[in-house]
């Protein structure tokens, strides 16, 4: 049977996409980008948009339109205090899950039981 | 939908507007808060124009599943209210509606010559108002359903939308029976396009004003938490410097 991969990524995205904006002011394409170098291959516009709209509804992004090279005004995105202090929960709620499930897998990732 | 969007819309691809379209369809259909939904596909034409800038395709940006897609961004997105749905259905009856007497008084003019149309009023038995009436509920209850069909609408509203709209036709029809045809009401066409006009006018003034302070309410609501929590933060800091001021004193 296939792994669910969405259900994993939908959490973990969030996360890092708020890590993204945190270094700097950025737009979708760039987090991308960002994203896809950084070792999320499936990730594209229809992915992130819908988790970008629901960060800047909770309040934890803000952004902006301004002038862009290609064309038609750019969203720029921007944390706030609140995306902030959800970052850091998020990043330390994941190290103890990371290491959670380091520690049942052991440290070779095998999954076979002995 | 702004004329602004339309102009924009109409600046895309035919593939790329035929998605937006479909999302933006999908989206109404679920009710999506009307300021939301405009700033949703003004984001959604600017990613396509940039994805058309950089030599990409916009349906592979999206995804193969437009439906899981708009279903996402409709999860977290505020809906219209019951007042605006109302209103909203209410401003395609008056549309629909509306439209009666000056398409029949033009079609009366065009066939009869200046006769009725010299007075600029138009005659017409009651029966023939109830008949036009009950078309236009089923074309409103029609649009709404046929708008979500798009994406599959359930089989059971689709079959009851289809038998009462056979029901309501023989009721229509055998309606001579009941109602007298001597009833005949003279309207006139500029005081009855004036005030279809202005009660349209009216609806979509409070719905725009309704879905505006849903939308804006939320952002200023967290704009107003999080000057709180700064000047709550600033103050604690205040305070701190306080207290090691009166210790360093006391020292």
């Amino acid at each position: 049977m296939d792994f669910d991969k969405s259900q994993l990524m939908r959490g973990t995205l969030e996360g890092c996409i708020l890590k993204i904006i945190s270094v700097r002011t950025t737009y979708g394409y760039e987090i991308i980008e960002l994203l896809r170098t950084s070792g999320f291959k499936d990730v594209s516009e229809g992915t992130i948009y819908p988790i970008l709209m629901r960060l800047l509804r909770a309040g934890m992004i803000v952004s902006e339109l301004l002038p862009s090279p290609l064309g038609p005004k750019r969203k720029y995105y921007t944390i706030t205090e609140t995306g902030l202090e959800y970052l850091s929960s998020f990043y330390s709620y994941w190290t103890q899950l990371s290491t959670a499930v380091a520690e049942i897998f052991g440290e070779e990732g095998s999954c076979n039981s002995e | 939908m702004k004329r602004v969007l339309k102009k924009s819309l109409a600046s895309v691809s035919q593939d790329d507007r035929k998605i937006i379209r479909r999302i933006s369809t999908y989206l109404l259909s679920h009710h999506m808060n009307e300021v939301v939904y405009e700033e949703t596909v003004s984001d959604l034409i600017g990613m396509a124009e940039e994805c058309r800038a950089r030599g990409e395709d916009f349906s592979q940006a999206i995804g193969p599943d437009i439906e899981g897609f708009s279903r996402e961004l409709i999860k977290n997105a505020p809906r219209m209210s019951w007042p605006e749905r109302v209103l909203a259905d209410l401003q395609w009856f008056l549309y629909c509606f509306g439209m009666l007497v000056p398409v029949m008084y033009i079609v009366n003019l065009i066939f009869t010559g200046t006769g009725a149309g010299a007075q600029l009023t138009f005659t017409a038995t009651i029966l023939t108002f109830i008949k036009y009436c009950v078309v236009c509920t089923a074309v409103v209850t029609g649009i709404f359903i046929f708008r979500r069909r798009g994406f599959g609408a359930p089989k059971l509203t689709l079959g009851i939308y289809i038998a009462v709209f056979v029901i309501l036709f023989t009721v229509t029809d055998s309606l001579e029976r009941f109602v007298p045809t001597d009833i005949v009401i003279h309207l006139d066409v500029i005081i009855w396009v004036v005030t279809f006009g202005v009660l349209l006018l009216l609806c979509w003034l409070i719905r725009r004003l309704s879905a505006m302070t849903t939308a804006y309410m939320r952002v200023l609501g967290q704009r107003l938490q999080r000057s709180f929590h700064i000047h709550r933060d600033s103050g604690d800091t205040d305070k701190d410097k306080d207290n090691e001021k009166e210790k360093d004193n006391e020292e």
